[in-house]
């Protein structure tokens, strides 16, 4: 499967649609079979979540046909950025059903976020996210890679190609960002 | 205090970049400087690199101490597109 994959990036980049298609699949394959042994393993209802979040991902992306992925680094940021969107969305549907709202809820599992997590909050942060995606698209990727995608300084690093100290710099520049942005928030 | 522009975060990045390599001691001397120079960026600069460090967010920490979903997911891609 490993060098399946490799292949199936290379003839992604060369515009191959089905291995868009296929990638994903292999992809979605992998995580199920994962997600299941965390299960067997007795792991808690959150490998559920796993499951579900990487299934709503999957259907986001497929769906988005002739979205290419030239690497692998711009296939992780893409993904990130679809589950942070999923994840606020799944938290966004959750408040309007306790507003008593008619949103048809998503099928995400509801141990994806902390029952603790303010939801206001989380839609806070997100929007400070876009506004920094806009204004810094670089470091906000460094948080939806960290934050988002759990991956570590040095991951990033090698995924960006830039220096580990790099990377810690501009998650620096991103909490101070947010922090900023989140005060002027509360502010207002 | 109001949200940051685009523009203004564009404009502060580089100092920020500058300021972020620098020691405590050294930062002080350097925003010193620079305050003799550009009062207002300086300041802006100040009011931003206090934010260094401090507590950013309850939920944002709380998820990231929660983070067995995104680590699996990154491990597993990174296992399975990365080598």
């Amino acid at each position: 499967l490993e060098s399946t994959l490799g292949s199936l990036i290379e003839a992604a980049e060369k515009g191959e649609a089905s291995a868009t298609e296929a990638l994903f699949t292999a992809l979605y394959s992998e995580l199920h079979r994962l997600a299941r042994q965390q299960l067997a393993r007795g792991g808690r209802g959150i490998t559920l979540g796993v499951t579900t979040l990487l299934h709503e991902a999957y259907l986001d992306m497929a769906a988005r046909s002739g979205t290419e992925f030239p690497d692998r680094a711009r296939f992780m940021g893409y993904a990130a950025r679809v589950m942070r969107a999923l994840i606020i969305d799944h938290v966004r549907n959750r408040q309007a059903q306790k507003r008593g709202g008619q949103f048809e809820l998503i099928s995400l599992a509801s141990d994806l976020v902390d029952s603790s997590a303010d939801e206001r909050e989380l839609t806070q942060i997100s929007e400070a996210l876009d506004k920094l995606a806009e204004a810094d698209p670089e470091v906000a990727e460094v948080v939806d890679l960290k934050f988002f995608c759990g991956f570590s300084f040095v991951e990033i690093a090698a995924m960006r190609n830039l220096s580990e100290r790099t990377v810690k710099r501009k998650w620096q520049k991103a909490r101070i960002y947010l922090h900023r942005e989140l005060n002027a928030e509360i502010a207002a | 205090m109001s949200s940051l522009t685009p523009e203004q975060w564009q404009a502060l990045s580089p100092y920020l970049d500058q300021a972020l390599t620098l020691s405590g001691e050294e930062r002080s001397r350097w925003l010193q400087s620079l305050r003799t120079e550009n009062p207002v960026l300086a300041s802006q600069l100040q009011e931003l690199l206090q934010r260094d460090g401090l507590h950013i967010h309850s939920v944002l920490w709380s998820l990231v101490s929660n983070s067995d979903t995104p680590t699996l997911v990154s491990r597993t891609l990174s296992v399975q597109i990365g080598k």
